[in-house]
């Protein structure tokens, strides 16, 4: 009986360790899937792992083709984080439009966040992409960045800019962008 | 008495167990991963370039390009180097920034495709099978000091701060490459005008 009792307290306390670890893991920086707006107002502050996912609505001229936010920044971020975040995007045209998005090397030699990290490309993926949007539409497209835990960052700031732009067979192309910035935390 | 001993030791696992699916094991040993937040600003960014198009040596000149030679997309000569400082008559293009907030402008220019082989050289030159590229606006001082290497991607910006619902005249040069055309299949590319918060 004292062995069994022994074996019992030593699964009990391993199953409930795991748990333990395997639940935290899965909490952090999960974001609702049914996001709140939040209106209007000056910048809002996210803290993922108190699991808030307040989006700020983005509001702008109906007749033209725009997106936002301009620019998002993730604080504290270490390897192995996952962070999620809708860009708002709207088709100002009369026409149903064909929209691309990518990610976008930024401007190299201008600003303090521009160090850029060339497998970004792989770690970002769309909600969406590609699609057609109706004369006027406003949507929502969930842009998912997954650092790889094995990651060296050798800037503690840095950034890549999400670009939007319409299909379009013009010689000028107009793009428009939203820069996300990363500030490293200790790691 | 042997029992009890047992039952009480399977009560303090059960209560362990508990104590620790409850207790994030972090706050015992010290976070392992901080908080990160997430700060986004409520502005959106929109842009309007007009024309959208511009044939190389085609404003005055024949529409045929020549191989080793600098074309600029100036309404007063193909090959008419903007003045210093540049004036909006040298800009065939204009960008609006309808934006409400100020914007930073980069132009990429991506390689050529159909026809010959030429690409960008990501340094504003030429040379066999490449060509170079550069954006300037009006109002820049000098042209040879104040334009900017258009490359494929990763261009530096052409113009910063643009104030919101303002515009800018600007325009391109290209250097075609330095070796002869072997056929005269029409050659094609795109310039992106990319638009960013300046903040």
């Amino acid at each position: 009986m004292k062995g069994l009792v022994i074996l019992l307290v030593i699964l009990t306390l391993l199953l409930a360790g795991c748990g333990a670890l395997y639940d935290r893991s899965m909490k952090e920086l999960d974001v609702e899937e049914t996001p709140e707006v939040v209106s209007g107002g000056e910048n809002i502050v996210v803290d993922i792992d108190e699991g808030i996912s307040e989006f700020i609505e983005i509001i702008g001229p109906m007749d033209s083709t725009w997106i936002g936010p301009g620019k998002v920044t993730f604080g504290n971020f270490v390897p192995g984080n996952e962070a999620t975040y809708p860009i708002t995007i709207h088709n100002g045209s009369s026409d149903s439009k064909s929209f691309l998005m990518w990610v976008m090397t930024p401007s190299l030699a201008s600003e303090e966040y521009s160090n850029f990290i060339r497998e970004v490309s792989t770690w970002v993926t769309f909600g969406d992409n590609g699609f057609i949007m109706a004369p006027k539409e406003t949507r929502r497209v969930f842009v998912t960045l997954k650092m790889p835990d094995s990651t060296f960052v050798p800037h503690r700031n840095w950034e890549f800019w999400i670009a939007v732009k319409e299909g379009q067979s013009s010689f000028i192309q107009e793009a428009v962008a939203s820069r996300w910035v990363f500030e490293m935390g200790d790691y | 008495m042997e029992r009890f001993k047992d039952l009480t030791l399977l009560f303090l696992a059960i209560v362990l167990a508990m104590v620790m699916y409850l207790v994030p094991i972090d706050r015992v040993l010290g976070a392992t991963t901080a908080t990160v937040t997430v700060n986004a600003t409520p502005a959106f960014v929109t842009l309007t370039v007009a024309p959208d198009t511009w044939d190389v040596n085609g404003i005055t000149g024949s529409g045929a390009a020549s191989t080793g030679t600098t074309y600029y997309s100036n309404p007063l000569g193909d090959v008419l180097i903007p003045s210093d400082p540049i004036v909006d008559g040298e800009c065939r293009f204009t960008i609006t920034n309808g934006s409400t907030v100020a914007t930073n402008l980069t132009v990429d220019f991506g390689d050529f495709f159909g026809g010959m082989t030429m690409i960008n050289s990501d340094a504003g030159t030429s040379a066999a099978t490449e060509f170079g590229a550069f954006s300037w606006n009006s109002g820049d001082t000098t042209y040879a000091g104040n334009r900017t290497i258009a490359m494929v991607t990763g261009s530096d910006y052409m113009h910063s701060n643009l104030a919101g619902s303002t515009n800018i005249k600007w325009g391109l040069t290209i250097l075609t490459r330095t070796d002869a055309w072997t056929n005269a299949t029409l050659m094609q590319s795109t310039v992106t005008v990319t638009s960013t918060v300046a903040y």
